[in-house]
């Protein structure tokens, strides 16, 4: 079975067991959004295996804001999105629903799971530049989110007994199964602050990247991977990493991050940074996108948990 | 002579209705008082004139039916709960840790889960999905109403929702509170007219209209209507009324003044 199936299986399975209410736009036909549906449906490939197995209408708002109301209702309910930038157009609800029953105690609530097929996979032009996890994160960092690059963890993290809302973005270049082209290393500098490089300027390189949260991972030879891009913390973790270096008056920052987004952390950041940093007198900051898969391994290589 | 016990029937229920809404008033009279208090935490949305509905769903409600309110809630609020619970209503108003949610929601999301009100949002447009989503876990003899105003149908939320409503054939009523006002601009200040019965109808989703000034015994007929329609196919309920509190402005002549605070209780 290719890596989708396992994937789709334990939909199926996770919404049985749960009895979770089943949606999604296109759920059904024509491809079951990717195949993520396709174990919902009866022999002839159409039919919903169940009557709460439906096909929404084109309303990612509505959709999502619905199984709010039945999670505060204490039922399931599992939303299939094709791409994380169609949840964009819920950000009411993902925002001003969630806060409004914040204090709700997670033991009254169902589950409210979205899993999100596309989430690093800038494809189909530009305006799919926004399928990136972190501007994501960057709106909604109440929320529980977990990104999935393998069978086995997306089954764990499915499996796991939370209540309220989470959303697992699937990493499209594990689940389509596809290498991404190399990219050419991107130095946008010149956009921020200084941009002469001495040869001598310490280098601090930041791995951008995703782990299941509440995993805390430490970091040598001047790396510092990121875990929680909405973190409050973040840029005071950077900067307590770069500070070391203020004696010299200059260093260069590389961000390493799996993206060519311009919405990506690394740009976000970045520019924070230059905005509030003022220890220093020349401070260049670069992205160096890769690959998720090289970026997993970097991170994984770099850093060891706590 | 036949219909007499009918007939007695329907008007111990109207004057059931009014007393009701004589009793919303006076306690939002209360608070209405409390707004010169120091730390008063005003402004408050009161609902003078949304009296007489909220007392008609309250007496054509079923047990186990839920309610999704907005900002101006008090007076469902109010008509829903119990005599128990009241003081605590006018506490969480005025964000008291003694309120009905701890002083936790105040007045613009205060929900009595109690009576069924399950959730409460100041958002224009937000609290419909959410109660879409509530109406699929009830029972098939029960039904949600959610409560709109004629702001919050112009948001893109309300088209979406009574499309997606209709396509799952959820059970809902929606009153549409169309007191003319959004904050302080009128309908014909801010927009064209939108025909809400010729919406619902191209939708496939049931209307009724309560006109202002309508007498207890219509609005009662009317929700009584819509809710035992609302088991078929959902429910618009266009209820027009005026929500008192407002000013005369020089330019513009009377204004609705948001909060719904009066100086003088206009009877």
């Amino acid at each position: 079975m290719r890596q989708i199936d396992n994937i789709a299986s334990s939909i199926a399975d996770y919404a049985f067991k749960t009895n979770a209410s089943v949606m999604g736009q296109n759920l059904f036909k024509p491809s079951y959004i990717s195949g993520l549906g396709k174990y919902l449906v009866k022999e002839d490939g159409i039919t919903p295996l169940k009557s709460n197995y439906f096909d929404t209408t084109n309303s990612e708002l509505t959709s999502v804001g619905y199984g709010i109301g039945r999670m505060i209702e204490n039922n399931n309910t599992i939303l299939v999105v094709k791409q994380q930038d169609f949840l964009f157009l819920a950000i009411d609800q993902l925002i001003n629903s969630l806060v409004n029953i914040i204090d709700i105690p997670s033991r009254d609530l169902g589950t409210f799971t979205i899993i999100c097929m596309i989430s690093d996979w800038p494809y189909e032009g530009t305006q799919a530049r926004s399928n990136h996890i972190s501007l994501f994160e960057s709106l909604c960092n109440h929320l529980r989110t977990y990104y999935c690059h393998d069978e086995k963890i997306f089954e764990h993290t499915l499996n796991q007994s939370n209540k309220g809302v989470r959303i697992i973005f699937l990493s499209s270049e594990y689940t389509y199964e596809r290498t991404p082209a190399k990219y050419k290393w991107q130095d946008f500098s010149n956009n921020i602050v200084a941009t002469s490089i001495e040869d001598k300027t310490p280098i601090v390189n930041i791995l951008v990247g995703f782990v299941p949260r509440r995993e805390l991972r430490t970091c040598s030879n001047n790396a510092v991977a990121i875990i929680e891009i909405g973190s409050k913390d973040l840029l005071i973790s950077i900067i307590n990493a770069i500070e070391k270096y203020w004696e010299t008056k200059n260093v260069t920052v590389n961000f390493i991050e799996a993206s060519t987004s311009k919405t990506s952390a690394s740009y976000e950041l970045a520019w924070k940074l230059s905005k509030s940093i003022s220890l220093f007198k020349h401070i260049s900051v670069r992205t160096l996108p890769v690959g998720t898969r090289e970026n997993i391994a970097l991170i994984n290589q770099n850093t060891s948990e706590q | 002579m036949r219909n007499e016990p009918r007939n007695n029937g329907r008007i111990i229920e109207q004057e059931k209705a009014l007393v009701m809404a004589k009793i919303i008033s006076d306690h939002m009279k209360t608070l209405n008082s409390y707004k010169y208090q120091v730390n008063s935490p005003f402004p408050i949305h009161l609902a003078f004139g949304h009296e007489k509905l909220a007392a008609c769903v309250a007496l054509k409600r079923k047990s186990g039916d839920k309610y999704i309110l907005t900002h101006r809630n008090i007076h469902f609020n109010l008509a829903l709960s119990s005599e128990e619970d009241i003081n605590k209503l006018l506490d969480e108003s005025m964000v008291k840790e003694t309120g009905i949610n701890n002083g936790v929601y105040g007045c613009m999301t205060m929900r009595n889960q109690k009576a069924g009100i399950v959730y409460t949002s100041s958002i224009l447009g937000n609290n419909l999905s959410v109660g879409l989503g509530v109406a699929s876990t009830l029972d098939k003899d029960n039904a949600v109403w959610i409560q709109m105003g004629d702001g919050s149908i112009e948001e893109g939320s309300f088209c979406e929702g009574m499309i997606f409503a209709k396509a799952r054939k959820l059970r809902v009523i929606l009153i549409i509170e169309n007191n003319n006002w959004s904050l302080g601009s009128s309908i014909k200040e801010r927009r064209n007219k939108f025909d809400l019965k010729k919406f619902a109808e191209s939708i496939g989703c049931g209307y009724s209209l309560s006109l202002k000034n309508s007498s207890i015994g219509t609005m009662l007929e009317v929700i009584s209507n819509a809710r035992l329609n609302s088991l078929n196919e959902p429910q618009i309920v266009e209820v027009i009324l005026q929500t008192e509190g407002g000013n005369i402005d020089s330019r513009r002549g009377y204004v609705s003044y948001h909060h719904g605070i009066v100086k003088e209780r206009t009877e």
